[in-house]
């Protein structure tokens, strides 16, 4: 009996990972590129908080939290650099003038 | 000897004075709209702002809250700059923000790619009527051949376009073309994307083809000063605006769809720039027609074209109307307002509104989840604050 519940539990859990592969391989483009969401979103939209919006530090880390939390942040102020990672991936994103304001970059 | 320090001293003290004075006089000029007298502006302030229905609509805009902490389904308030009949009537900022806070304008920025390429037309850089491949050569597909930059102007491309944001960031086509795959050049990456239905056959919504619009312009200025030049030269400084950021990508092509950040009384001189026609200090600045291309309802928008999470009314060509077409049954978005109401709007809470037969402009920035602030409700709040009547009617109080 308590077999039975198990070999279900398992096969259920298999028909559901099976189905997740399907679904994330017909989608892949997307899946490929949306861990790196969290962290580029991060570190450009916080460069552009505080070098553009000129907001406090404290303002910006609030108003460009997301839904997904990220593990590191560090931040070059001589070069007016943001870097951050999230999901596994590091992003970076650069105050590259008035006009054209924070901008992501190629990571280094 | 003395007599030369007198001097120097006497002309440096002439040359401080001319300095305070030209500094004073900065500051008088900051935010005004030319043209117009300033005793008439301190009249029309008096008298709008000590009515019982501006009271109203800036109590709706500015409830009393605690003002930090994350964004929530609550209304709050980063920026408000009002203009009535040309005036600056009225401003007012959340803590930490002020006049010379250059605010993010998310999808605000489509209506001003929308004015810029219309300045680009004015100058002879390109034309509403020309094929998008005669800037993007590199456009094959289908219908790479009829797509025409009004069809970019008009949200009506024919190109796949999934416009989700934060909710269902997986599939979104935005979140894509701006943080991952296709950052480094946004408005090919909207090129490159499947062809959907023709050109001017469906309308639909997408920060895509207002990215793909400011690519087509920053193209056509390629050969000349390049699009940061015209933008600076022959766009916001002739509007009185200096202090603004539009965030580019690798390819230098400014986010049309979403990333310019501007002060809320500069985004209200665009707004004057609507309301006056396309006319500024009295001359043309934009195409004759080009307001009414703009905020007419689009030829091409169809009722089912209507989407409630994204729409800020019906389609209009970078902007949102409130303009019917009842034999199609196009209806009233917004119930209570009036159906020339003109407008921009951007994620968050960013708004530009324009009354035309209440010469009111409304420029607003905000920090909020987008459903917090009912548009119907401010957009009524607003026009009901300017005008005798109500004054007049105080017994009939508004229903919130």
């Amino acid at each position: 009996m308590q077999t039975k519940t198990k070999n279900r539990f398992f096969l259920g859990l298999l028909v559901l990972i099976f189905g997740m592969a399907i679904f994330a391989s017909m989608n892949w483009i997307y899946f490929k590129s949306f861990p790196q969401i969290i962290s580029a979103y991060y570190a450009k939209e916080f460069c552009s908080c505080y070098y553009v919006m000129k907001q406090s530090e404290e303002h910006c880390h609030e108003w460009t939290k997301q839904w997904v939390p990220i593990s590191s942040f560090s931040w070059d102020k001589d070069r007016k650099e943001i870097f951050v990672e999230g999901f596994f991936y590091k992003s970076r994103a650069r105050w590259i003038g008035e006009r054209q304001g924070c901008q992501l970059m190629p990571l280094p | 000897m003395k007599l030369g320090d007198d001097k120097r001293i006497e002309r440096s003290l002439a040359l401080v004075s001319a300095w305070f004075l030209l500094f004073i006089g900065s500051i008088e000029l900051r935010g005004q709209v030319p043209d117009v007298p300033r005793e008439h502006c301190v009249r029309s302030k008096k008298a709008y702002t000590k009515s019982k229905a501006f009271e109203d609509f800036v109590s709706y805009l500015f409830p009393e809250m605690e003002s930090d902490g994350p964004r929530t389904k609550r209304i709050r308030t980063d920026g408000l700059y009002i203009l009535l009949d040309s005036c600056p009537v009225y401003e007012r900022f959340r803590k930490n923000f002020s006049r010379d806070t250059k605010h993010l304008a998310w999808s605000v920025s489509k209506s001003v790619t929308g004015l810029a390429v219309g300045r680009a037309e004015k100058l002879g850089y390109l034309n509403r009527k020309d094929l998008v491949q005669k800037f993007y050569p590199q456009l094959s597909g289908p219908h790479g051949d009829s797509l025409k930059v009004e069809h970019l102007l008009h949200w009506a491309s024919g190109f796949a376009w999934q416009e989700t944001y934060e909710f269902a960031p997986l599939f979104s086509d935005v979140v894509t073309m701006l943080y991952t795959r296709g950052k480094d050049d946004r408005a090919a990456y909207v090129f490159r994307q499947p062809w959907a239905a023709a050109p001017g056959e469906r309308w639909n919504y997408s920060t895509g083809d207002s990215q793909a619009l400011m690519g087509v312009l920053s193209q056509s200025l390629a050969g000349h000063s390049g699009i940061y030049d015209f933008l600076e030269t022959e766009f916001f400084a002739p509007l009185n605006i200096e202090n603004w950021t539009w965030e580019a990508d690798a390819a230098g092509t400014p986010s049309g769809g979403s990333h310019l950040y501007i002060e809320a009384g500069a985004l209200a001189n665009l707004g004057q720039l609507v309301l006056q026609g396309g006319r500024w200090k009295g001359k043309e600045f934009l195409p004759e027609d080009w307001i009414d291309e703009m905020t007419k309802l689009s030829p091409y928008y169809r009722e089912k074209d209507f989407h409630r999470f994204f729409a800020g009314g019906n389609g209009g060509g970078q902007w949102w109307v409130n303009r019917t077409r009842s034999e199609e049954g196009v209806g009233k978005i917004y119930p209570d307002v009036s159906e020339d109401v003109i407008l921009a709007r951007g994620h968050w809470g960013q708004y530009l509104a324009i009354f035309p037969s209440k010469k009111l402009v409304v420029a607003r920035f905000g920090d909020e989840l987008d459903g917090a602030l009912d548009l119907n409700t401010m957009l009524r709040k607003a026009e009901l604050s300017v005008g005798q009547e109500i004054t007049d009617t105080s017994g009939i109080e508004n229903a919130n």
